[in-house]
C-alpha cells in the first residue's frame, strides 16, 4: 500500500512504507528512488496515516522505534533527515511542527496516483490507490466539516435548479395566447389570438391588405373578437393608440394608417 | 488545522456566491417593469357604423392593487368607469386581477345595444368578484400591451 503526495517543487512522491522507499517522479527527469532509514519511514507512515492530524512526539517515538527507549534527539534527527530528503528543511511546509504538541503532515500536499505524470509514472496493478485508508481515518471534526459542506453544496445546487426553473418559467410566454409577428422595415405587426387558426387568419388578412406598400412605422398588435377587429398601436412617437371596428365596414389598411398616426 | 479552516472558508465563499447569484436572479425575475410605475395611458376609438366612440384609459398597477379607469364619450354623452382590483398574481407575462370595486358615472347607455352587442358583451366581466387574466404581449419598447383573456380585449398603453 503506497501513499502519494507532492513536494513543493510539484514532484509527485510515491511512498512505500513496506519497502521504506520514496519514488520521486520529476516532470523532466526519470523517477528517483530513495530508501529511507526504518525509523524515518515509520515516522512518515504514521504521519500519513492521519494526514492533517497532529501526532504527539511520544506516539511517534513509540511507533517508529517500537517502544524502544530513544532520546528526543533521535526524533529530531529523523525529522531533520526526512525534511532534508523532501526538500522541506527551510519552510517546514510538508512536515509541520505543532509547538508543544508534535508533528503533522500537510494534507494539502496529498495526491492520488491519477495525478502521476512523467514517462515512467504509469501505475502498475501493484500500486493500489493509497488514499483510501487515509481518508477513512480522517479526524472526526474534518469528516463532520465535509458532511456539512456536502449538504450545503447540495442545498445550493437545489436552490440553483429552482432559480433556473423560475427563470425559464418567467421568460416563457403563457400558452393560452398565440402570437405571430410580421416585420418589415420600421413596421412590426403582431397578430394576437387564442388559437393558431385565429392568428393565422389574422395574419392572412394583414398580408392581403397591402400594408407593406404604405410607408408606415411603429408597432401594431391586431386581434379579433366576433365581428370586431382591434388594433393596438405604439406610434413612432411612443404614444399608444387603440382602434376597434367591424372588419366588414372598415378597410384594414385605412385603420392601420389611422392607428399609427400616418393618415 | 489551519488548512482545514482555509478550505472551509473557500467552500463557504463558493456556496455564498451561488446563493447570492440565485437570489439576485430571483429578484430580477420577480420584479416586473409594469408594477409600481407611473400610470399607463391610452386612447382610441370604437368605430360603430356612423358613430365613433372616443375613449381614454388609465391603468395603475401598484402592489397589491390595480386601478383601471375608462372615460368614454359618444357625441355629447360621457361616462366614466373606475375598476378597482386586487392583484392576485403578477409575473413577467401575466397579470391576474380580481375586481373589488366599480365606480361608474350615471350615464348608462352610451350606444345602441341592439346594434353593438359585441361591445356590450365585452364589458360583462367587469363585475364585482370577477377574475381577469391579462396576458402581457412582448413589445419592443416600454409600452404595456396586454390581452384580457376573459373579454378578448387587446390594449396597448404607455406612460405618455
Amino acid at each position: 500500500m503506497s501513499y502519494y503526495f507532492r513536494l513543493k517543487n510539484s514532484a509527485l512522491v510515491e511512498f512505500d512504507p513496506d519497502r521504506y522507499t520514496l519514488l520521486i517522479h520529476h516532470s523532466d527527469s526519470p523517477p528517483e528512488e530513495i530508501t529511507l532509514a526504518r525509523a524515518d519511514a515509520r515516522i512518515l507512515e504514521l504521519l500519513l496515516l492521519e494526514p492533517g492530524a497532529v501526532c504527539s512526539r511520544e506516539a511517534i517515538m513509540a511507533f517508529a522505534w517500537d517502544d524502544r527507549v530513544v532520546s528526543a534527539g533521535s526524533l529530531n534527527q529523523s525529522i531533520f533527515m526526512l525534511r532534508n530528503i523532501l526538500g522541506d528543511n527551510k519552510d517546514h511546509d510538508l512536515l509541520i511542527t505543532v509547538p508543544r504538541r508534535g508533528y503533522r503532515f500537510n494534507s494539502d500536499q496529498l495526491a492520488s496516483p491519477a495525478d502521476e505524470t512523467g514517462p515512467s509514472a504509469e501505475p502498475s496493478s501493484a500500486e493500489t490507490p493509497s488514499n483510501t485508508p487515509v481518508e477513512l481515518d480522517q479526524p472526526a471534526d474534518k469528516q463532520r466539516l465535509g458532511k456539512w459542506i456536502r449538504m450545503a453544496y447540495l442545498a445550493a445546487a437545489a436552490f440553483a435548479c429552482f432559480t433556473v426553473w423560475q427563470l425559464y418559467a418567467a421568460h416563457e410566454l403563457p400558452h393560452d395566447v398565440e402570437v405571430a409577428a410580421i416585420k418589415q422595415g420600421e413596421l412590426s405587426i403582431t397578430a394576437v389570438g387564442k388559437s393558431k387558426q385565429e392568428v393565422d387568419a389574422l395574419k392572412a388578412d394583414v398580408l392581403s391588405s397591402g400594408i407593406w406598400s404604405h410607408q408606415l412605422q411603429g408597432e401594431v398588435f391586431v386581434s379579433r373578437t366576433g365581428s370586431r377587429t382591434n388594433l393596438s398601436c405604439i406610434q413612432k412617437s411612443g404614444k399608444a393608440y387603440n382602434l376597434e371596428f367591424a372588419f366588414s365596414e372598415e378597410r384594414l389598411i385605412s385603420m392601420f394608417g389611422k392607428c399609427l398616426g400616418g393618415e | 488545522m489551519m488548512s482545514n479552516h482555509h478550505a472551509a472558508w473557500r467552500h463557504a465563499l463558493i456556496i455564498t456566491a451561488i446563493v447570492a447569484a440565485c437570489l439576485a436572479a430571483l429578484f430580477m425575475t420577480r420584479s416586473v417593469p409594469y408594477e409600481n410605475s407611473q400610470p399607463y395611458r391610452s386612447q382610441g376609438h370604437h368605430f360603430m357604423g356612423s358613430d365613433i366612440l372616443d375613449f381614454k384609459e388609465r391603468l395603475t398597477i401598484s402592489e397589491p392593487s390595480a386601478v383601471l379607469s375608462m372615460l368614454e364619450r359618444l357625441g355629447d354623452k360621457e361616462r366614466h368607469i373606475a375598476v378597482g382590483a386586487s392583484l392576485v398574481e403578477a409575473s413577467r407575462w401575466r397579470i391576474k386581477i380580481k375586481v373589488e370595486d366599480i365606480q361608474a358615472s350615471s350615464e348608462e347607455q352610451l350606444f345602441d345595444v341592439s346594434r353593438h352587442s359585441d361591445l356590450l358583451f365585452s364589458r360583462q366581466y367587469f363585475r364585482l368578484g370577477s377574475i381577469l387574466n391579462l396576458v402581457v404581449v412582448p413589445t419592443r419598447g416600454d409600452a404595456l400591451c396586454y390581452y384580457i383573456l376573459e373579454v378578448d380585449r387587446l390594449r396597448c398603453m404607455n406612460h405618455r
